[in-house]
């Protein structure tokens, strides 16, 4: 396995509580795949990820768990490891293009002088790998020297892949990235990062709220609520197949295209309070299918069938099928 | 009667220049929203979708009267929407129509409580005299969309409400004086996806108890599909394709229809062949000659460049403008 995350739990000082916005997370990454991680706003999904690259703010920490990268402990290591690993294993690319270069420094610099930062290359060396990533990315090399300003939303992004790719990262995160584009730029978005993945062998994780989006760029899917990972497996199955009464509500509010025309699915009640967890299962309160066992008692992570985990209590007998209706 | 009819609208911005460049016409000139033309008909939901940038929420504002229009016409209710000048008249006319905006992290004056916005509208647009009058016409709206108890979230700050239930506070402000036609733009693009069911699901309801018109204006087709009875669907300032939700998928023309559902992420979708797309919206402010969409349409032919198709009825119901669907254009093709 490339990336294996054991149990990771990190947590948030605000004021005087101590609130846990990621609880016991696991899940491995092997080399070429490409995981979705999905869920509502809060759930967790983006600090999960920061914490891979140690990228929490001030008032976090990483709680408990293991982040392994071929051996080392991204959770534990020291902070100078963790400089060496960013960039050249693991790369991110942030939520919000349009934020995410420096509006003062040509594109083409940016690229540089993150590739100068982690290889001994020439200027000449760097500009040519970075006008490589340009061609690659679908923007002319002729634009490398370009400020961002000068870039449409949909080229932002773009040339954001690029700036991640420079090192040649053997991970890839992925944060919202589809979420600010219109559907065309979102397409290429998609297929760029499909045919990256193939080209550089990179590994893909990918954090999104939008489910179709996740199910057609990744492989795998995690369905994250309240902090937890609720059901993962295969990303069909996860989708198509529903055993946790979570996704079946997420999957059932999104209105399709092509599914005939029937009332949305609501789900009662609001996002949960990390300051006022339930006891039981976090979906407990907003759950049509809730019993007081599951209002009591944690569910544990189990498998409900070949390569299908499931968080609930029910998963077994809660097997929505959406291929027969 | 129809609720809204747009004859040959056009909003156009000029850019910043200097005086003389202004002077002598060669500022350039954004054509925001190009001559569309629509009849909506009572009780409608139309679905206005298209890319950002291609001008569906100028025609939202021009409806509104917050952005002038430039030339052509705009009614709604029978009412020429330029005709409407002076404070009494305006203020009429906004009792008639509302908006719902995008943010409601944004459209909510923290300082309020839910009450306080609620009011808002029926003292500024004095419609209720009397204290118990506003009281009570504000809990009734507050019950209508599903705010209830009312007495737990009446005097709540929005600070206090989640994202889907901030909507429904904006919804409320936005009935409150009983409008006849509402235009909703992106309600719920900024919602989280558990909640957007429930306001989508709380407009049709209104749309079909009250029979009140919506203009809802998205970038999302599938969203349009779910709560429309029509979808117009705009690119670059014009309408290129006017159909019915139900034969959306399956009927649509015009290759910009075409390209928007191919490239839609969802669950359902056959993958097997997707529209390659290559570059993207061309700008505003020098657009193409003829069609706009002519220099990322797979289909281009010498005529696409020349001249501006018209939006013409296929089939009843249904509009397109491309010069694919002409007669002599057909003819031309099997000729070739």
């Amino acid at each position: 396995m490339l990336l294996e995350v054991k149990n990771l739990c990190v947590d948030f000082k605000v004021g005087k509580q101590t609130l846990r916005a990621v609880n016991d997370v696991s899940f491995s990454l092997g080399e070429r795949d490409s995981l979705g991680l999905v869920g509502e706003s809060g759930c967790g999904k983006s600090t999960t990820a920061f914490a891979l690259m140690r990228l929490l703010a001030k008032n976090g920490r990483i709680a408990g768990g293991q982040v392994l990268l071929n051996g080392l402990d991204l959770a534990s290591a020291p902070y100078d490891e963790i400089r060496k690993v960013r960039w050249k294993d693991i790369a991110i690319i942030f939520q919000n293009a349009m934020t995410a270069l420096n509006p003062v420094q040509k594109i083409g610099n940016q690229l540089v002088n993150a590739l100068q930062e982690h290889e001994n290359v020439s200027r000449k060396e760097a500009i040519e790998r970075a006008e490589y990533l340009f061609e690659r990315v679908g923007i002319a090399k002729s634009r490398l020297m370009q400020y961002p300003h000068e870039f449409s939303g949909g080229m932002k992004q773009r040339a954001v892949i690029a700036l991640a790719l420079i090192c040649k990262p053997k991970i890839l995160i992925a944060d919202e990235p589809t979420t600010a584009l219109d559907v065309v730029a979102q397409r290429q978005v998609i297929e760029l990062l499909a045919g990256l993945q193939d080209e550089f062998h990179i590994s893909i994780i990918m954090i999104s709220h939008d489910i179709s989006a996740v199910a057609e760029a990744c492989s795998h899917i995690a369905v994250m609520y309240g902090g937890e990972i609720m059901e993962m497996g295969n990303s069909k199955d996860v989708l198509i197949r529903n055993n946790h009464p979570y996704t079946h509500a997420l999957v059932g509010s999104f209105p399709s295209l092509h599914k005939p025309l029937s009332a949305l699915m609501q789900i009662p009640g609001g996002a949960p309070n990390l300051a006022d967890m339930p006891v039981g299962c976090p979906f407990s309160p907003r759950c049509p299918y809730a019993t007081d066992l599951c209002r009591e008692k944690k569910p544990p992570m189990r498998q409900v069938r070949l390569g299908k985990l499931c968080k609930c209590h029910y998963a077994e007998e809660l097997d929505f099928n959406r291929k027969e209706g | 009667m129809s609720d809204m009819v747009l004859d040959n609208l056009s909003k156009q911005y000029v850019l910043k220049a200097g005086f003389f460049k202004q002077l002598s016409g060669k500022a350039g000139v954004v054509s925001a929203v190009d001559q569309v033309s629509f009849q909506m008909e009572e009780g409608e939901i139309v679905g206005l979708v298209g890319e950002s940038g291609c001008g569906k929420t100028t025609l939202g504002k021009m409806l509104l009267k917050i952005e002038d229009i430039t030339s052509g016409k705009a009614y709604i209710d029978g009412t020429d929407i330029a005709a409407v000048r002076g404070r009494k008249n305006i203020l009429e006319f906004r009792k008639k129509v509302q908006m719902i905006f995008q943010d409601p992290y944004d459209s909510l004056d923290p300082k309020f409580t839910i009450r306080e916005i609620v009011a808002e509208p029926l003292k500024s647009l004095k419609i209720c005299q009397s204290a118990e009058e506003i009281h009570k016409r504000v809990e009734d709206t507050l019950r209508l969309v599903e705010l209830t108890p009312v007495e737990l979230y009446a005097d709540r700050y929005p600070h206090q409400l989640s994202g889907g239930q901030r909507q429904r506070v904006a919804i409320a402000r936005a009935l409150v004086s009983n409008p006849e036609f509402i235009i909703a733009d992106e309600p719920v693009s900024m919602l989280d996806v558990s909640l957007r069911a429930g306001v989508l699901n709380l407009l049709q309801k209104l749309n079909r108890e009250r029979g009140i018109g919506v203009l809802l204006i998205t970038h999302d087709l599938a969203t349009a599909r779910f709560l429309c009875n029509r979808i117009v669907v705009m690119y670059l300032g014009r309408f290129v394709e006017i159909t019915d939700p139900s034969s959306l998928v399956e009927d649509a023309v015009h290759p910009y229809t075409q390209l928007l559902i191919s490239s839609a992420p969802d669950l359902f979708a056959d993958t097997s062949n997707r529209i390659k797309v290559e570059g993207e919206a061309a700008s505003a402010v020098a657009p193409p000659q003829g069609c706009r969409f002519y220099p990322r349409c797979p289909y281009t032919r010498d005529i696409c460049t020349r001249e501006v198709p018209q939006l013409t009825e296929i089939k009843p119901r249904h509009f397109v403008a491309c010069h694919k669907t002409s007669p002599d254009f057909i003819k031309a093709e099997a000729a070739r």
